[in-house]
């Protein structure tokens, strides 16, 4: 008697996920914009009953994820380099102005809360014996950017002896640092915020920061549902969106972002193409 | 019969139907690639070396738990079979956490060896995963081993140790080869604890299954396939020797 | 027991014979009292110093070793001598042609002799040996009975030590040892040689295990040399065994001591002028095997006689005969209750 209460009770619980009824978009995102995403879609389904679905992950595994299955409505990556690698593949379509642009990203050093090592530079991550974490280069935009920058500073044979691992996404590399499993990362600023009572931000030097990356967005070729696609996108380039970065730490305007590194430039999708 | 058929065949289709994906200078160049060679020679010594480490560990471990009796007995029994029940992610994250949080864990890590982000770690996930089962898997070996045996190699002049290792090791010989081969190939596919502990790092600490978790988050399919196969090799291989090796003056259990 | 001697220790299954093995051998711990070799204490030696030649039930030849490498296990420095040795001890049981044969496929009888060379290697004190005929037919064991008893007098002679012979079978351990320990539930019952036990059996267990009959009566007076004892209204005489009038009491009386007529004259002339028990009984079955017959009879209680075959037909006995049955007060024991 009571299995088949539980039972019912299960299955009652469980039945709207299986249900197709509701109109459903798939979202493949890079972690960097995790928590904004999470909140913008609770807000965007109770208020157009739209269902959003997210699969977070690195840039660049997500976008394989997308590549190999075939679907997807909606990708935004961490950063527009790949953006670009979609547009190759032919995933999306950055010609016609379908891209938005959604939020700033500055890269900046994060360590343990106290700074124990005492890092306040680039240099110091090539001191011996500081454990270095980065995102990996070739899937995770942090990863890209965090390379470039070292390269671009002439630091990367130093420092990249002392990098003992290679995240997988953004949220991993921020637990990196969050968790104490290393000394440093180099991460998105907005780490900072996500886990503020387990770690400390170190900002580069701004003449240091050769590039400044952007959260965009735009609907893939994949769309089953293009309509809602757009209205979702839109959504996020919103004031009521744009308050929701703002809230969460990032940079809503390119001049905030730029406050901390005047001299770099932001890799507009046009220019690269 | 039918779920014989079912099961060979979902292994069959699952498995072996990528291969169609596959061209053989892909293979063979994913094969011959630098970045596979190293995860092969990576994970054959890991595994290896984590497997005798077990052995050593557990087969004594088996032994007492089959024979002795002592206060707590069921309890340790139970402690031992609470990692099998774990997700080896957990296990993972476990042992991070003991090394970067815990005193002990640190001092370890600093001053005695490195296993966070460093080849260790790949032993101590694998030794981690691979030592409970292997226990598990030898205490009904030794249960099926007569005591009296022992009990006569006593009176024949032989101490305890002496006698367990005249005669209660070579009449557990096949138990313990069987699951040494088991322990070896789960140390070989071990990737969520390795993952966690040792990190997905490219030419230091990239055993074969995370090589295939790499390349399939960059989408390379040929790579990721390649892996499979290879994996699936070494495992045929391990299997076909190790019954050649067992019925080679086989001994009565 | 001295060296060179030989006990057999019976007792039905579960009585501990096993066990007793084990503590002596020290493979089971006792919990209370000690045991000694010679006068010397081995209790807290572990089995491997004490010096005991066991020789277990189903003989556990080790399964991975051949048959020589089984002899030469016990040896303290298997050198090139020890080579030899193992040589000579199997030439001397006559089992050299097992030499380098493994263990599966020998016979009942060569597995014991294996694991009697094996045990006998490590020069033991004291050897025991664990029902070697259990799992051994009938006929087969009557054939080899003879042969261990020569082999184990050889033992013992050769080498000089004290040996136990577990059985539950009564018959195998009377032909194995002049002394006999008889165990019942975890304790020994009576110890000594064969005739003494039938003589004065201590216990009625102990009658009862050999064979004896078995009768419940109240003790009504005590004389000079034997006492009476009143059993189903009948008077029978017997050794008192310190008992007192009045006590209720077990009567045991062998089978074999029993004899029939049909007259209440002494049975046998030597008895004239013995105390004699005679009563009157009638016949209630008789069962001949061969040369001996058993006979049942009722004197007011059931009583098993034993007697020749030939009396049987001499005297035309059968079912409902009217017999008397004779049996000297000497061999009747009063047994507390």
């Amino acid at each position: 008697m009571l299995g088949v209460v539980l039972g019912v009770l299960l299955v009652a619980r469980v039945a709207p996920f299986l249900s197709s009824t509701q109109e459903k978009i798939t979202v493949f995102a890079g972690a960097a914009s995790a928590p904004v995403l999470e909140e913008a879609s609770r807000i965007f389904e109770a208020r157009y009953g739209v269902k959003v679905e997210l699969r977070l992950g690195g840039s660049g595994s997500v976008l394989s994820a997308m590549k190999i299955s075939k679907t997807g409505d909606i990708f935004i990556p961490g950063s527009p380099e790949y953006l670009l690698q979609a547009a190759r593949l032919g995933i999306v379509n950055i010609t016609s102005g379908g891209v938005r642009v959604l939020a700033y990203l500055v890269p900046a050093i994060i360590v343990q809360k106290g700074n124990p090592k005492n890092i306040t530079s680039l240099e110091d991550l090539a001191r011996p014996g500081i454990r270095v974490g980065i995102g990996d280069p070739k899937s995770v935009c942090v990863g890209l950017y965090a390379k470039d920058l070292l390269e671009r500073n002439g630091l990367w044979e130093n420092v990249s002896r002392n990098i003992v691992v290679y995240a997988q996404s953004c949220d991993a590399t921020a637990a990196l640092i969050s968790t104490g499993a290393v000394d440093a990362i180099i991460g998105w600023h907005v780490f900072q915020a996500w886990t503020p009572d387990k770690v400390d931000i170190v900002w580069i030097t701004a003449s240091k920061i050769p590039r400044i990356a952007y959260i965009a967005g735009a609907v893939s070729a994949f769309a089953k549902n293009k309509h809602s696609a757009e209205r979702f996108l839109n959504f996020l380039t919103s004031n009521e969106a744009q308050a929701l970065w703002i809230k969460h730490g990032y940079f809503a305007t390119a001049q905030d972002a730029k406050a901390h590194a005047p001299d770099a430039e932001i890799p507009y999708l046009e220019d690269l193409v | 019969m039918a779920s014989l058929a079912f099961l060979a065949l979902f292994i069959f289709v699952v498995i072996l139907a990528g291969t169609i994906f596959l061209d053989p200078s892909t293979l063979i160049s994913a094969f011959f690639s630098d970045e596979i060679q190293f995860a092969i020679v990576l994970t054959l010594i890991t595994a290896t070396i984590a497997t005798v480490v077990a052995l050593i560990v557990s087969i004594p471990a088996a032994y007492v738990l089959s024979r002795s009796s002592f206060p707590g007995k069921d309890f340790v029994d139970a402690l031992i079979n609470i990692p099998i029940a774990l997700p080896p992610v957990a296990l993972g994250t476990a042992l991070l956490i003991f090394f970067t949080n815990t005193p002990v864990g640190i001092f370890i890590d600093n001053s005695i060896v490195k296993f966070v982000f460093e080849p260790p770690g790949i032993i101590l996930a694998q030794f981690s995963v691979i030592s409970v089962l292997a226990v598990r898997l030898m205490k009904p070996v030794f249960d099926g081993i007569d005591s009296r045996y022992e009990k006569i190699a006593r009176t024949l002049g032989h101490g305890e140790l002496d006698c367990f290792v005249r005669v209660t090791l070579p009449m557990a010989r096949d138990g313990v080869f069987a699951a040494g081969v088991l322990a070896w190939s789960r140390a070989m596919g071990e990737f969520g604890a390795t993952v966690t502990l040792a990190g997905a790092t490219r030419f230091k600490t990239e055993t074969l299954p995370i090589a295939m978790f790499l390349n399939l988050s960059l989408a390379n399919l040929e790579n990721a396939m390649a892996i499979i196969l290879i994996l699936l090799a070494l495992a045929v291989s391990v299997l076909l020797v190790s019954r050649k090796i067992a019925y080679r003056g086989a001994i009565p259990s | 027991m001295a060296d060179g001697q030989s006990l057999a220790v019976v007792g039905p299954n579960g009585s501990g014979k096993t066990t007793l093995l084990e503590c002596i051998a020290g493979i089971r711990q006792i919990e209370s009292g000690t045991i000694g070799f010679n006068g010397t204490d081995v209790t807290r030696l572990p089995p491997e110093k004490r010096q005991v030649g066991y020789v277990p039930q189903d003989c556990l030849l080790f399964p991975h070793l051949t048959v020589d490498q089984n002899i030469a296990f016990g040896q303290k420095n298997p050198s090139t001598d020890g080579k030899d040795e193992v040589k000579e001890m199997m030439k001397w049981l006559g089992i050299s042609h097992l030499v380098n044969r493994s263990t599966k496929s020998l016979s009942g009888g060569e597995k014991q002799k294996v694991a009697l060379a094996r045990a006998l290697m490590t020069r033991p004190r004291v050897l025991l040996l664990d029902e070697p005929f259990s799992s051994v037919d009938r006929v087969s064991r009557s054939k080899l009975l003879g042969e261990m008893r020569n082999l184990l007098d050889q033992v013992s002679r050769r080498f000089e030590l004290a040996s136990l012979y577990v059985t539950h079978d009564l018959a195998e351990a009377q032909l194995m040892s002049e002394r006999v320990a008889i165990m019942n539930k975890g304790r020994i019952e009576q110890v000594g040689r064969w005739d003494e036990i039938l003589q004065t059996p201590k216990s009625a267990f102990v009658a009862d295990f050999m064979g004896f009959n078995i009768l419940s009566g109240t003790l009504s007076s005590i004389g000079a040399s034997f006492a009476v004892a009143s059993v189903e209204g009948q008077s029978v005489q017997g050794i008192a065994n310190g008992l007192a009038v009045g006590e209720r009491v077990i009567v045991v009386v062998r089978p074999q001591a029993i004899s029939l007529s049909l007259g209440m004259d002494n049975a046998k002339p030597s008895w004239r002028h013995c105390q004699c028990n005679i009563l009157e009984a009638s016949i209630t079955a008789v069962r001949k095997m061969g040369s001996i017959a058993q006979v049942s009879i009722d004197a007011g209680f059931p009583l098993s006689v034993e007697i020749g075959s030939d009396l049987i037909d001499e005297l035309n006995l059968a079912a409902g005969s009217t017999v008397f049955a004779h049996f000297r007060a000497s061999e009747v024991s009063f047994l507390r209750d």
